[in-house]
């Protein structure tokens, strides 16, 4: 029986080699899913929900899991491409039912119509709206990310949402072979000034 | 030539250049459309259009309001010593009629905070320019010697001088900071640019001038050593600088010799190269010795002026002039009269085309600065300012189309851009990843590093806008990063937030769970004991025991 | 916004610097032409034919401009090394596919000029050498030792319908004097040493001498026109010297090994298509490493290679797959050769 020795040498070493894997996965596993925060990472952290979940973090556990990663507006087409080389994927189009790639806004309250009843800070996902009950409530302009979930909450709508105006310190040079995005002049309704 | 080499044969303060820079590239000089007319003085424009800022915050204090009249040197903007922004005064008699945000010529076009004062044409203005100084006689040139470095260097903080070889950089902040860790001036008298003719108009001219200006830097900061840094297309220049400094040497400049020590100063003639006149590249090329990556030339004891800045240090210092003007190079041709004119800072082009009856009805632009480092402006209200040396007026097809078409030739990898790049870089990758979008390839390949010196784009066979990439590359770059703190920021406060609101609501549940626990306990007791009297007697039994205990 | 400087430009563009290249090829084409009659001509016509067609037709597929593409002059050089590496007389039909596979997969399926990894002229060739072996190593002997001479119709009807009006086939005018079909030199030698003849026994017979003689002429003109292409700085000059310098030390090591059982180093750098790889082939900068130092590797480890395929491997001549071999490992030999750039020799070195 010749062929009784190459199956006994072959058994050996397939049992080998999974013994060393066994192990391997006992004595290095990780906790949690680092792949998980790696793709969070690359999220904006607008926390918006544009993408149907609610914040940056559950979608990253959703596309660990296999959701498709061109739900994300604010994170835009660089986002969906630096996802796809992370996750080896292919690039695909911004889907856009769950929203457009814009510029950046940013949220602007009409302090003569505050009525102070911080429906808007409860909303805001980051705590960029200051304020108290019966107070003036304003948004730190610095600190909004633009997400829009304090529109719908504030029952007088005196909250706009314009463009962040480009100025000569986030002037950037346009791509020498296109018009950049970012440069086009787009009309609003109050051009915000970002003070750093 | 041979002009040069009888100067450095018969001198021991004329030199050759030992060291080379890498890369390079000779384009055509042009120099002689303007280096061969003396200087002259253009006619002041009716309204000036003085740059507050070149970013969208102004860096200091307005000192004047709409409506009030200023004088020629007058302090318009005090800026803090401690900022990187210097002093602007008025560049003429006359009433600031606006302030307010205008076309002042940055590359976005943008407009920025600018005064607008109208001349006063009704008094004399005080824009003549200066004679130049003889260093042996006159008394008041010499106040200086007696000065500390910091009464030295408050003086050109006052004065609101900059680096007038084209960066801009306040030259009080550069001194200050070079304080007691340099011992070698280098003046940078080069001028490797196209053009560009300022420089050498002024060294034939004013000799003296820019030299007291170099000793009284060399002062200010602690140096010992002068090397004037020079090319050699510039024989005439050479020749009156070494007489200066050979008459100054052998005049013994009647200085107290206890409290001043004349440094050794030394002419080195390079080559002609683009871009051998780098601030970094000058180093190099006079040295031997390479600025380290990331850090500035006080890091090796030098530092490095131009000779337009020196002339304007000696203005203040000795004649206490504050900076209003410069010397421009009006060339190309559509200049009937191409040459150096002092020119008040704040003159919009339209003044310049005006006084010079330049031909400039077909051109779609001009060039600020030279044609491989300059912006190209096409609004001719955009003012002159303190980094102008030089505007060209041209039809020249070359000069108008700068490769900016639609879409460029493939890049053949042909590896002229890396032959002539003098800092060493490898523009094919840089260009390659910057197209690929592949930022963190192109932190590693140097893309800071890069001065924007244009000679890659000069000498691509396939016409790509190299410096384009680069420009656009270094801004993506930049925005991502910001874009990323950004977005680590809102991640940190909606974490925050949300271990906030759960702890709030781990309370409220805690709480609720005691409430609901104590009631329970309430109800128990209720059951077995309905009207309280077991609990009573209970009570009643447990005082007396305690009664017992505690007499025995 | 403001458009970005510089303004200015030199005269260079890659138009002429390919249109130059073409040109330094004349003199090896004439050569060529002296030695090898009609064949050479009529080769290089149809392959910058195929190549200029097949390049218009992947732009127009692509949608891009083919006046702008075909400007450049790339399709028309890469058409005209093709052709040069072929034998005179080839079948139409075997250049066709030689050259369409060159261009459209070598080149225009990478993504066009400056974005192929491969020397398109050499995978076309290589392709066809491997496939044809035969009729690619059928090369005419020197007209000075040839039997018949084919005329201008002759090598028409031969290319293209493969035999003469008069019976001729390709075969008939192999034949010298006596009889002996001839191949070049390079082919000869190998077939010699695989019958167990010593090189002294090859290189002593009169056929030899002749054939190499023209051989030798053809590879100096080809060394005339890189020399123009020097001067006129449109090659740079590491890849030349660093692959004549590679073959040489490699070939002498051998030679001086075994004198018998291998090709001197002047034969080596004389014979085959060693002038053409080394000022045309392999100095091709979309393919070739783009350092300074690295050019230096390339060029060198080119040259090994194609002493010691040509000494131990099965074809006879090696310039094509050395080329080959070598456009491989170009990343990696840029990657480790990058110049140190301006200040960071003095950097403190954090621990990265």
């Amino acid at each position: 029986m010749e062929i009784l020795e190459p199956i006994i040498v072959l058994t050996l070493f397939a049992s080998v080699c999974g013994a060393l894997l066994g192990f391997a996965a006992i004595k290095f596993k990780t906790e949690g899913n680092p792949i998980v925060d790696q793709i969070n990472g690359l999220l904006p952290q607008t926390q918006c929900g544009q993408c149907g979940h609610p914040g940056c973090k559950p979608y990253a556990e959703a596309i660990s899991k296999g959701e498709a990663i061109n739900r994300c507006p604010p994170g835009g087409e660089a986002g969906i491409k630096a996802l796809a080389e992370l996750l080896e994927l292919e690039i695909l189009e911004l889907d856009e039912s769950c929203g457009e790639e814009t510029r950046p806004r940013v949220a602007y309250i009409r302090e003569e119509e505050c009525i102070g009843c911080t429906k808007c800070i409860q909303a805001c996902p980051v705590d960029a709206i200051v304020g108290a009950a019966k107070l003036m409530h304003t948004v730190i302009l610095s600190e909004c990310t633009g997400c829009d979930l304090c529109i719908p909450p504030c029952p007088v709508d005196c909250i706009d949402m314009p463009f962040v105006e480009t100025t000569s310190d986030n002037w950037r040079w346009a791509h020498p072979n296109k018009a950049a995005p970012s440069n086009k002049k787009n009309d609003s309704l109050i051009d915000v000034k970002l003070v750093s | 030539m041979s002009n040069i080499t009888e100067i450095v044969k018969d001198s021991n303060i004329v030199k050759f250049a030992e060291h080379k820079i890498p890369g390079g590239i000779h384009p055509a000089e042009f120099k002689s459309l303007s280096n061969q007319q003396p200087i002259k003085t253009l006619p002041l424009a009716q309204e000036l259009i003085i740059p507050l800022t070149n970013s969208d915050h102004i860096s200091g204090e307005l000192q004047v309001n709409i409506g009030d009249q200023v004088s020629n040197g007058q302090l318009i903007l005090a800026s803090a010593t401690e900022t990187m922004a210097s002093n602007i005064h008025s560049p003429c008699d006359g009433t600031v009629l606006e302030i307010d945000k205008k076309n002042t010529g940055h590359p976005s076009s943008l407009p920025l905070a600018a005064i607008l004062i109208k001349q006063d044409s009704k008094t004399p203005q005080s824009t003549g320019i200066k004679k130049a100084t003889r260093l042996q006689t006159n008394k008041t040139n010499r106040n200086w010697i007696s000065a500390t470095p910091q009464e030295i260097i408050e003086r050109i903080h006052q004065a609101g001088i900059v680096g007038l070889g084209g960066a801009a950089f306040p030259t009080h902040t550069k001194f200050q900071t070079s304080l007691g860790k340099v011992n070698t001036l280098i003046v940078n008298a080069m001028e490797c640019e196209p053009y560009i003719t300022c420089d050498d108009r002024l060294l034939q001219e004013n000799s003296s001038d820019i030299l007291l200006g170099a000793l009284i830097t060399a002062k200010a900061v602690g140096a010992s050593k002068i090397l004037f840094g020079i090319e050699d297309n510039k024989p005439e220049a050479i020749a009156n600088l070494k007489n200066e400094i050979t008459s100054l040497i052998k005049s013994n400049y009647n200085y107290d010799k206890k409290n001043y020590q004349l440094p050794n100063i030394e002419i080195v003639i390079a080559k002609a190269k683009y871009p051998s006149g780098g601030e970094k590249q000058l180093i190099q090329l006079l040295t031997g010795r390479e600025v380290p990556q990331g850090k500035y030339p006080a890091e090796l004891g030098i530092l490095v002026q131009n000779v337009a800045t020196l002339y304007a240090v000696n203005n203040a210092v000795v004649h206490d002039i504050n900076l209003t003007q410069r010397l421009v190079t009006i060339t190309g041709d559509c200049v009937p009269q191409p040459g150096n004119y002092w020119i008040q800072f704040g003159t919009p082009i339209s003044h310049i085309i005006d006084s010079l009856q330049i031909d400039s009805g077909d051109i779609p632009h001009v060039i600020f600065g030279g044609p491989l480092m300059g912006v190209a402006i096409s609004d001719f209200n955009v003012p002159t300012q303190k980094s102008t040396n030089c505007i060209i007026f041209d039809s020249n097809e070359k000069l108008l189309n700068n490769n900016q078409e639609d879409s460029h030739s493939a890049c053949i990898r042909c590896g002229e851009c890396e032959s002539v790049c003098p800092v060493s870089l490898l523009p094919q990758q840089l260009f390659w990843f910057s197209q690929s979008e592949q930022w963190e390839q192109l932190e590693n390949q140097d893309l800071f590093d890069c001065i924007e010196c244009g000679a890659c784009t000069y000498v691509c066979p396939s016409i790509i806008p190299l410096v384009g990439y680069y420009r656009y590359a270094k801004s993506e770059i930049k925005y991502l990063d910001a874009k990323n703190k950004k977005s680590e920021l809102a991640k940190k406060r909606f974490e925050n937030r949300e271990n906030r609101l759960a702890k709030i609501k781990a309370e409220r549940e805690e709480k609720r769970r005691k409430t609901a626990e104590a009631r329970k306990l309430a109800a128990l007791n209720k059951e077995q004991d309905p009207d309280g009297k077991k609990s009573a007697i209970q009570a009643a039994l447990d005082r007396v025991k305690n009664k017992k205990e505690q007499q025995s | 916004m403001n458009l970005s400087s510089p303004f200015i430009h030199n005269d260079k563009t890659t138009s002429r610097i390919m249109l130059l290249v073409c040109s330094a090829l004349i003199p090896g084409i004439l050569v060529s032409f002296y030695f090898f009659g009609w064949g050479t001509l009529i080769n290089l016509v149809v392959c910058s034919v195929y190549a200029v067609s097949a390049e218009a037709l992947i732009m127009w597929l692509r949608k891009k401009s083919i006046a702008k593409a075909l400007s450049d002059n790339s399709a028309l050089l890469t058409g005209l090394l093709i052709g040069l590496s072929f034998p005179p007389m080839l079948p139409w039909w075997m250049s066709f596919i030689g050259v369409w596979f060159a261009i459209i997969i070598a080149k225009q399926l990478y993504g066009g000029l400056g974005f192929n990894p491969f020397n398109p002229a050499m995978v076309g060739y290589v392709l066809l050498l491997i496939s044809f072996p035969v009729e690619m190593t059928s090369w005419l002997p020197s007209h000075e030792i040839a039997q018949q001479h084919p005329s201008f119709l002759e090598t028409l009807q031969i290319t293209f319908v493969g035999t003469t009006s008069d019976g001729n086939k390709l075969i008939d005018y192999r034949m010298l004097a006596d009889g002996f079909t001839m191949a070049t030199p390079l082919d000869e030698s190998k077939t010699a040493f695989s019958l167990g003849l010593m090189t002294s026994e090859i290189i002593e017979t009169s056929h030899f001498i002749t054939n190499t003689n023209s051989w030798f002429w053809l590879n100096i003109s080809f060394l005339v026109g890189g020399l123009l292409l020097l001067a006129n700085r449109v090659i740079h000059w590491h890849i030349p010297t660093s692959m004549l310098l590679g073959m040489t030390i490699t070939a002498s090591v051998l030679y001086l090994y075994d004198n018998q059982l291998f090709l001197s180093p002047w034969l080596h750098l004389t014979m085959g298509a060693t002038m053409l790889g080394a000022f045309f082939i392999a100095t091709d900068p979309v393919t070739a490493s783009t350092t300074p130092k690295g050019r230096l590797i390339y060029g060198a480890i080119i040259g090994f290679f194609i002493v010691i395929i040509r000494s131990f491997g099965g074809y006879p001549d090696a310039v094509a797959f050395a080329v080959l071999l070598l456009n491989i490992a170009v990343p990696t030999i840029d990657h480790y050769t990058k110049p140190s750039v301006y200040g960071s020799q003095t950097r403190e070195n954090i621990n990265a």
